[in-house]
């Protein structure tokens, strides 16, 4: 029993990571609070659904969703969060919390609050291994999070446009000191995190259903994740999102399933106020680009 | 356009300006950019409502144990966000917030849960319980005085430089003897009351009351959205503000209902000044020639 419930954390905590390591980056990099992550992957899973009823499956629409979310986000950096990066910190805030708001608010109007999910053959499979049972779309998922983490993870250390993106986390200033386009650099990190929000969503809709509201239950584990992984931390986005899964799974067993938002939000403020930096952060590393 | 809307445009363009009084005490003087007011406003809405309608308390003794809670949920929480900076504070004040509004739902034996709690009194001055609006009026104008009449009371003490000057820079104020910790807690004590009592006043006016409704995170950024994080000298902005943000809300409210408002509610306003840590680099810099105290007078 503790031990399906933990492979099945593991599992959940696959997905958690997805979208964690999507915000650490824009997150890590721009210094924002982006609360319309969440829309986004709203908008990629109607996306995907739509695309799902064309005749399109869920894995091969990410050939398409995540290409055009990538598009929206740079779209989205150029025109809205370019123009606040230099303004005081709450109107940041509001500027994602206002795109977030609109979409979710247009989302109701034009695909109704409605769950809706796709079916497919392979939507129920269950793998057995020794006595515990796997879900086929959940595993996938947890394959394509460490596939992309990993080729994320060499795009960060190897490629020029990714170091590029760390010295800009790194320190802004000195980065663009050292002649790096630091509009450039977040636009392609904002583009970036949204087609892997983009994936996310493919990966997600045989698993989940989509609503106006889906965004917000995974932005704010999202967050949690982030913040206890450590900021910049990939890795620590990983181990972050499946301790928070596990956390979950067992969090339902021995409190009570209603009350799971309480649990990580209580791991998310005792972390901030121990260990701001996060599992893996480097101390400091959360007041770096604040100044 | 009836008398009635401009009424219920008025006491709650009130109510707001004074709760954002009291949220700038701790996001505007101390730089500590909340955005989990909900919490206090809830506890501040639950407290005298669950102790006038389950044991008859009048709300008048309800409304201070309710800010008596709220100050202590605010010690408590200053106490442990201390550390956490800039966005992170934020996130911290939302966690906080979010916890507050689970639990108002988890608890249905207390609370009522979900369902919501509707107010029944015997109309009368005693029960903060009137069937018509005026009396109201007066509530909430009284209520926003106070809070005006604080907010600069504290801009004008000692507490208030203070919290300038921790907000500015925290370890030039810690070397200047600010004792932080004190000075903190208290400002957001202070500041969560007054929320509180504000919260008080929106339940008896809307006489219901509900987690999603009272409680909700849109709720929290109500405050921020109302203010600039100024000083006092503009408090009476957001109160203009406060008003073209309802008619919007009141007009629609009548025709379409409440939840589709929302969008209209939270409009975006661009930057009107610099943000403190800039001003603060600026001062460093020696580029400033005059404190920021003078030059908000001299505007």
């Amino acid at each position: 029993m503790i031990a399906q419930l933990i492979t099945s954390g593991v599992l959940v905590g696959g997905l958690y990571a997805l979208v964690a390591v999507s915000l650490n980056l824009v997150f890590g990099v721009l210094r924002i609070i982006n609360f319309a992550q969440g829309e986004f992957l709203m908008l990629a899973m109607y996306a995907a659904y739509w695309l799902w009823r064309l005749g399109v499956d869920p894995y091969l629409a990410i050939l398409v969703v995540a290409p055009g979310m990538a598009i929206l986000g740079a779209a989205c950096e150029k025109f809205l969060i370019r123009r606040t990066l230099s303004a005081p910190a709450h109107v940041k805030i509001f500027v994602t919390l206002g795109l977030s708001i609109a979409l979710q608010n247009i989302a109701l109007l034009w695909f109704k609050a409605d769950y809706l999910n796709v079916r497919a053959s392979y939507q129920t499979s269950i793998l057995s291994v020794a006595g515990l049972s796997l879900s086929i779309p959940r595993l996938i998922a947890f394959a394509a999070m460490l596939l992309s983490s990993g080729a994320l993870y060499l795009f960060l250390q190897r490629t020029d446009i990714g170091k590029a993106i760390r010295a800009t986390a790194q320190d802004r200033a000195t980065a663009s000191l050292m002649g790096i386009d630091v509009d450039h650099v977040y636009m392609v990190t904002f583009a970036l995190g949204s087609a892997l929000v983009g994936l996310t969503a493919c990966l997600l809709m045989p698993i989940y259903y989509v609503f106006p509201t889906v965004g917000t239950e995974f932005v704010i584990v999202a967050f949690v994740v982030v913040v206890l992984g450590g900021l910049g931390s990939l890795a620590g986005s990983i181990v972050g999102g499946l301790l928070i899964g596990v956390v979950e799974q067992l969090s339902g067993l021995f409190i009570d399933i209603s009350l799971r938002q309480v649990v990580y939000f209580a791991v998310f403020i005792l972390v901030l106020a121990i260990r701001p930096a996060g599992l893996f952060g480097l101390r400091g590393a959360e007041e770096m680009g604040l100044k | 356009m009836s008398g009635e809307f401009w009424l219920d445009l008025a006491v709650l363009t009130l109510v707001w300006a004074g709760i954002a009084c009291a949220w700038n005490i701790l996001a505007g003087y101390a730089g500590q950019f909340s955005l989990g007011y909900s919490a206090y406003i809830g506890i501040g809405a639950y407290t005298p409502a669950l102790l006038a309608s389950k044991y008859g308390l009048s709300p008048w003794i309800g409304m201070f144990l309710g800010a008596l809670l709220a100050a202590t949920a605010a010690a408590f929480i200053s106490g442990v966000s201390l550390r956490a900076r800039g966005p992170f504070f934020t996130l911290m004040s939302i966690a906080f917030a979010e916890v507050a509004r689970i639990l108002a739902v988890y608890f249905k034996g207390i609370t009522n849960g979900s369902e919501g709690l509707m107010l029944e009194l015997r109309p009368s001055w005693a029960t903060l319980y009137f069937l018509d609006k005026p009396p109201y009026l007066l509530v909430a104008a009284a209520y926003a005085a106070l809070m005006f009449a604080i907010a600069v009371g504290i801009r004008r003490s000692r507490l208030g430089f203070q919290l300038l000057a921790l907000r500015e820079d925290e370890s030039a104020a810690r070397s200047l003897g600010v004792p932080v910790l004190r000075v903190r807690v208290g400002a957001s004590m202070i500041s969560a009351s007054g929320a509180a009592l504000g919260g008080t006043i929106l339940a008896f006016y809307t006489q219901f009351i509900d987690p999603d409704s009272t409680m909700s995170f849109l709720i929290s950024v109500q405050p921020a959205l109302d203010h600039d994080a100024r000083g006092p000298r503009q408090l009476l902005r957001p109160a203009f503000r406060r008003a073209s943000r309802c008619a919007p809300r009141a007009s629609t409210q009548k025709h379409i209902g409440r939840r589709s408002v929302r969008s209209s509610r939270t409009r975006l306003r661009p930057p009107t000044h610099g943000d403190p840590a800039d001003n603060a680099r600026r001062h460093r810099r020696g580029m400033a020639s005059h404190d920021q105290t003078t030059s908000r007078k001299a505007r």
